[in-house]
């Protein structure tokens, strides 16, 4: 009994304790690039641990403001940041945009009916239309701005599933669940084998990701240097691989 | 704050279909495992508590899995009726009820258990039929454990989250229930609405309960 | 023949084995099965009453089959219009003495109204004295009202017999000297056979027209005493 008790304990007590943590939040469409610069960076630095956290970047700004433990920030908007720098979460001296992506029309597989134009979404051929909700997620907000630009927001929102982050997006068409979805090109590649891509979506500016040390991160140094990594030529290689273009 | 009375509609709406299913599929499985012996009750038992304690979107998974346009259960809706379930009200009504079934179930067949089955005998030799037996006989002294059982499935389906968003999504007006409106005003950072849509939704689960409570009469004579 | 019964049956549990092989045959109006507690004479009653299924055997009343293994027949207990009291009379808790008596009287899904009147009821409420209690619940009653209730309900659907596990074991000796006497005043009025289980010799004594032994799951011949 007591060997059980010890081993339940040392359960709740486990933990990384030795090396300092990095916490980084970063937007869903970074999901598998980051998981395979994490290693990189820590294989350089191995005094730091990396704790990677992915959600729609409205999400991930609502916990930094609510004072959770984040080191840095990487979102897949202006707007997001902005309003993080707006709100003082930020080292706004040190923010830097270190990717570019793409805004896509993704449709299922073995689906018959591809869009060839966003006017193409608006007839009856497509029932849902995955996308991001445009309150807390980048995607959805493009999504949403470029079909204003275009007066065609009025016809499609009517068909519009709201997703809580662009990975959800991309499952719905996975999934066969809607007839078509905005994602960015990156998540359109990391599912080739269950969607294709319709058409690129000419969005008013560009697609440009910023990332910056949070101003109450505990280990600013490890922050910085983590930011300047993703920065690097060595990391944009790997981020190409993903699709990412330079910023 | 309009924008509150909609996902309340909505939630008391999922939730109060969700209960009223409960209803029958809690009490009847209720009754057949507490008063049948068969091989494998205790299995069957553990197997229908598992939503209980299964993580909402590991649930809110296997539904997606079965019920989407691509599975067993979907393709055969939308072959034969042409219904697709993923994204509609029926669909945050059939992972409500999933969720709360076992606390309905699990309290029927405790309280039919505690009926002492003397009660039913004695009614059969006085050439009462079963259908009869079990609405004036058995129901009546076993109604109130019920009764709690199924208070507590229509909280359990009124907060639920995880599996509803994973089958329903979030259509304002359509399945946007409150505990998701909650959930995306927080993401989105409106903590005004998100602070009202959660007074809203404290208010109306303390009116429920109290309802309840009234609804309960006092002791009936006879029984503790 | 009043009674031609024939009962067996198996009962295993991980713990224990217990084989019920009960046989009587009896003209008599008044038969008691005799036996000390678990011989097996509540089973052997509720077999008769239908409430269990034998494994094989028969179970006739006045000539007609109430069961038979070899005929394939088995009425439901709903289908042979016996009387029941069991011996903590099982009275509904959650309706009236008046509710509880008329209870067999409806046969849907509604019981009887708490203002329920009807001939039958009335007549066995005064028969038994329970006028003062008749809008009463049963755990407001006194053993000696809650037995006579029980028979009372028994027997407003007019039995084709009447079947009595142990009636007298909750009572104290002056109650139960005072409910023989009723009882079997009831039955000079009433007429129709009874099978009544005890392990007291005194309710032997004042009751019997016959008696059974019961032991081990186990009949023994029937003994007629002249009473």
């Amino acid at each position: 009994m007591t060997r059980f008790s010890v081993f339940a304990l040392g359960l709740l007590c486990s933990g990384q304790a030795l090396a300092a943590g990095l916490t980084v939040s970063a937007a869903s469409s970074l999901t598998n690039a980051f998981r395979e610069l994490a290693p990189l960076y820590e294989a350089q630095h191995s005094q730091t641990k990396i704790q990677l956290n992915f959600a729609a970047s409205g999400a991930l700004l609502q916990q930094i403001a609510k004072g959770a433990p984040v080191d840095v920030f990487a979102s897949a908007d202006q707007v997001t940041m902005i309003q993080a720098q707006e709100q003082g979460l930020i080292k706004a001296d040190q923010r830097r945009n270190f990717v570019s992506n793409s805004l896509v029309v993704i449709v299922p597989l073995q689906s018959r009916a591809a869009p060839a134009s966003l006017d193409d979404l608006t007839t009856p051929a497509f029932q849902r239309v995955a996308i991001g909700l445009p309150a807390s997620v980048p995607v959805g907000r493009y999504t949403k701005s470029t079909l204003e630009k275009v007066g065609l927001w009025a016809a499609i929102e009517p068909k519009m599933i709201g997703s809580q982050n662009v990975r959800q997006a991309l499952d719905y068409v996975a999934r066969g669940e809607v007839d078509a979805g905005f994602v960015y090109g990156t998540d359109a590649a990391m599912m080739a084998d269950k969607v294709r891509v319709s058409f690129t979506v000419p969005t008013e500016a560009p697609i440009l990701y910023p990332i910056a040390p949070v101003a109450g991160s505990s280990n600013a140094e490890a922050a910085q240097s983590f930011v300047e990594f993703v920065s690097s030529d060595e990391a944009a290689a790997v981020l190409a691989k993903y699709g990412f273009g330079k910023p | 704050m309009t924008q509150a009375w909609i996902p309340l509609a909505l939630t008391l709406k999922v939730a109060g279909w969700a209960t009223l299913l409960n209803l029958f599929l809690g009490v009847t499985t209720g009754y057949v495992l507490a008063r049948k012996r068969f091989p494998g009750r205790d299995l069957l038992d553990a197997v229908l508590t598992l939503p209980m304690v299964m993580p909402p979107t590991v649930l809110g998974y296997y539904l997606l899995v079965l019920l989407g346009r691509n599975g067993p259960i979907g393709e055969w809706l939308v072959s034969n009726f042409g219904i697709n379930l993923i994204f509609t009200w029926q669909a945050a009504v059939v992972a409500a009820t999933i969720v709360a079934f076992p606390l309905t179930f699990k309290a029927a067949r405790a309280s039919f258990e505690v009926v002492e089955p003397q009660y039913e005998q004695a009614a059969r030799v006085l050439r009462v039929g079963e259908l009869a037996l079990f609405f004036r006989v058995t129901l009546p002294l076993a109604w109130r454990g019920i009764l709690a059982g199924l208070l507590l499935s229509f909280a359990r389906a009124a907060g639920e989250f995880g599996a509803t968003l994973m089958v329903a999504g979030s259509m304002p007006g359509k399945t946007q229930t409150l505990s998701i409106a909650v959930y995306e005003a927080v993401q989105a950072g409106q903590d005004d609405l998100a602070n009202f849509l959660v007074l809203v939704t404290s208010v109306t689960c303390i009116a429920v309960l109290l309802a309840a409570g009234r609804l309960m009469p006092g002791r009936v004579p006879g029984q503790s | 023949m009043v009674w031609d019964v024939h009962l067996r049956k198996r009962f295993e549990t991980r713990k224990h084995h217990f084989e019920l092989d009960v046989s009587f045959q009896s003209n008599v109006r008044r038969l008691v099965l005799f036996g000390p507690s678990g011989a097996g004479k509540s089973m052997t009653l509720r077999l008769i009453a239908g409430l269990e299924t034998p494994d094989d055997g028969h179970v006739q009343l006045n000539g007609t089959w109430l069961f038979n293994r070899q005929q394939k027949i088995s009425l439901s207990p709903q289908q042979r219009g016996l009387a029941y009291v069991f011996q903590d009379y099982a009275l509904f808790p959650h309706l009236t003495v008046t509710q509880n008596i008329a209870f067999g009287l409806r046969r849907g899904l509604f019981n009887p109204r708490r203002n329920f009147q009807h001939e039958t009821v009335t007549r066995w409420i005064e028969a038994f004295h329970l006028e003062s209690v008749a809008n009463q619940y049963p755990e407001q009653l006194s053993g000696g009202q809650r037995q006579r209730t029980a028979l009372a309900r028994a027997l407003v659907a007019k039995p084709r017999a009447l079947l009595l596990d142990e009636p007298f074991a909750a009572l104290d000796r002056q109650l139960r000297l005072k409910l023989r006497q009723e009882l079997n005043e009831l039955l000079d009025r009433v007429e129709i056979p009874l099978i009544l289980i005890t392990h007291d010799e005194d309710d032997v004594a004042a009751l019997a027209d016959a008696v059974i032994s019961i032991e081990n799951g186990r009949s023994g011949s029937v003994t007629t005493l002249g009473r």
